[in-house]
């Protein structure tokens, strides 16, 4: 009790900062449903892993929902994301109270200023976003501020009011992170699609020039326009481009393509005749859907005895043999079966759900998988 | 790692535990009349494509794809048989006969035109896949970024699907 009475006493300066922060986490529908995957997964799908900190700091804040102090207790992450975007704005760390001081934040910072350069990058991005949709007006800044937490932008926008952005800074919260964190992006894109840079980049250049040092890996050289506006330009084509490089690889016979239009035309083309299969397989299916009792068990049965069927494990014939798919997975889950005898035990079904079952104790259920898809090629941003 | 390799056993064992089951209620309930078999096509190709939708679940295009679904499918029961049950499949059906060719006439135009043109070659583009993805016009993947990962997801999934229906096709 006494550690907790001194860590809510630490957590108490910081705690004015940061109070709603919490308070709108956890009241947060959203932030507790479904949604939050969509969020960290769609947006990541490219390799960006900001979505990994960022659902880290949301899969802690809804693991530890009782007490608002002891989610940030427990969110060592949490205080790890701090310093990367503080630990650039140096001149402006004073400003911080609470845990998040300056010496903290310097020591982290320079541990982790080598960190993930994917990391840095989107972080960076939604600084520059941030920056974008952040100089308008201070009821802007509270609903448009993405992911940075809370005293990054105390830090950051120092030019600003901080007292107005500490505590609206405690309103947004994951909530405002998850839910505006894909506007953000979609106001950004917006923006530099509309080409809206007159006010934005004026209020911008600012904030735009003192960062601009710091994004080095953003590579932004002398003479190439430096204002934010064109910086987050830059960073969304390449988070595109990253994209585009994923989806080469997942449609087949496109390693050699090289224009972004005909990458597009042979997306659509593999999408298409993807949806034609299936539109076939459909109706195939309707026709003999009667004998489809027996499915079950030979799928089953051939899975097992035959692991490295390719059909069911995605080496089917209509599939590029270039996505190479090692059974080891596949069969770990099924080899813990202990029957391989041909004659199939009666209830391939029951099998089947408990192998389910241990595909979701074993953690491929989909919160976990599907964030590994998102990712890098990585399962866990840590990596 | 290759992302799919893990997401490949959980979905393949998601699809098959629900479409089986699924599939074999349709074989119970479906009477042999002509009027039926209609009908136990569309019943099939709605529980392949919910399959779809619940056995990835976490990103925006199954999310909408199981909402059309559902929605279709009260539409379905109220408005009678006559209606279409999936909007979207009716999407599909329009335009994959239909603008098959022009996305390859695309590809041959492309190449003469000049760079600004062919950014919007680009737009054009990915309207056009907005309209194959579902959830491709909402308000999820207003983001191009966006709009790409939920490609690559669900390019991944469609290719799954194929290869568990044929393999379920197989042994018949």
């Amino acid at each position: 009790m006494a550690s907790e009475n001194d860590d809510m006493g630490l957590e108490m300066s910081s705690i004015t900062i940061l109070n709603k922060y919490s308070n709108t986490s956890e009241s947060d529908p959203f932030f507790s449903s479904g949604w939050d995957p969509i969020v960290s997964q769609s947006e990541s799908l490219g390799g960006s892993s900001i979505a990994s900190h960022y659902h880290l700091v949301m899969e802690n804040q809804g693991i530890s929902g009782t007490s608002h102090v002891s989610q940030y207790q427990s969110n060592p992450s949490f205080v790890e994301l701090v310093p990367k975007l503080t630990g650039f704005d140096g001149g402006n760390l004073s400003q911080i109270p609470g845990p998040f001081s300056l010496p903290q934040c310097n020591q982290i910072a320079n541990s982790n200023e080598r960190g993930s350069k994917n990391s840095l990058r989107s972080l960076d991005e939604h600084r520059i976003s941030e920056t974008l949709v952040g100089t308008s007006p201070n009821g802007k800044i509270r609903k448009r501020s993405p992911e940075s937490d809370s005293p990054f932008r105390s830090c950051k926008n120092g030019n600003e009011e901080p007292g107005m952005d500490l505590s609206s800074e405690g309103c947004d919260g994951l909530r405002e992170q998850a839910g505006k964190k894909p506007k953000t992006e979609q106001n950004l894109s917006a923006n530099s699609r509309g080409k809206q840079a007159a006010k934005q980049d004026k209020d911008s250049s600012q904030s735009g020039e003192a960062p601009k040092e710091n994004y080095i890996h953003v590579r932004a050289r002398r003479g190439q326009a430096t204002n934010s506006h064109s910086l987050a330009e830059r960073l969304r084509r390449e988070k595109i481009s990253e994209r585009m490089r994923l989806l080469q690889e997942l449609v087949p016979g496109c390693n050699k393509i090289t224009g972004k239009a005909v990458m597009l035309d042979e997306i659509i083309n593999y999408v298409q005749s993807l949806q034609q299969q299936v539109e076939f397989l459909s109706m195939k299916l309707a026709t003999v859907n009667p004998e489809l009792n027996l499915d079950l068990d030979r799928i089953l049965s051939k899975d097992i005895l035959h692991p490295q069927s390719a059909a069911v494990l995605g080496f089917g014939p209509g599939t590029n043999p270039s996505h190479t798919f090692s059974p080891s997975t596949f069969t770990g889950t099924i080899s813990g079966f202990p029957n391989t005898n041909p004659g199939f035990p009666p209830l391939p079904q029951t099998v089947l759900e408990n192998e389910v079952q241990n595909l979701f104790q074993m953690g491929f259920y989909p919160g976990s998988t599907m964030d590994g898809f998102g990712l890098d090629g990585q399962l866990k941003p840590e990596m | 790692m290759d992302p799919r390799k893990i997401m490949q056993p959980s979905f393949t064992a998601k699809y098959v535990s629900y479409l089986v089951p699924a599939l074999t209620n349709i074989g119970k309930q479906a009477s042999p009349s002509v009027g039926r078999c209609i009908d136990a096509e569309k019943i099939v190709r709605y529980e392949i494509d919910m399959a779809l939708a619940l056995s990835a679940e976490g990103f925006a295009w199954s999310h909408a794809l199981e909402h059309k679904l559902r929605l279709n499918v009260d539409n379905h029961n109220h408005a009678g048989k006559s209606q279409s049950y999936l909007a979207h499949d009716d999407d599909h059906r329009n335009t994959m006969p239909v603008n098959h060719e022009p996305a390859a006439k695309k590809l041959k135009v492309d190449r003469t035109r000049s760079e600004p043109e062919a950014a919007e070659e680009e737009e054009e583009r990915l309207t056009y896949l907005r309209k194959l993805i579902p959830g491709g016009s909402g308000e999820m993947m207003v983001d191009d970024e966006t709009l790409l990962s939920e490609l690559g997801s669900y390019v991944s999934c469609l290719e799954l699907q194929v290869n568990v229906l044929r393999s379920m096709l197989q042994f018949n």
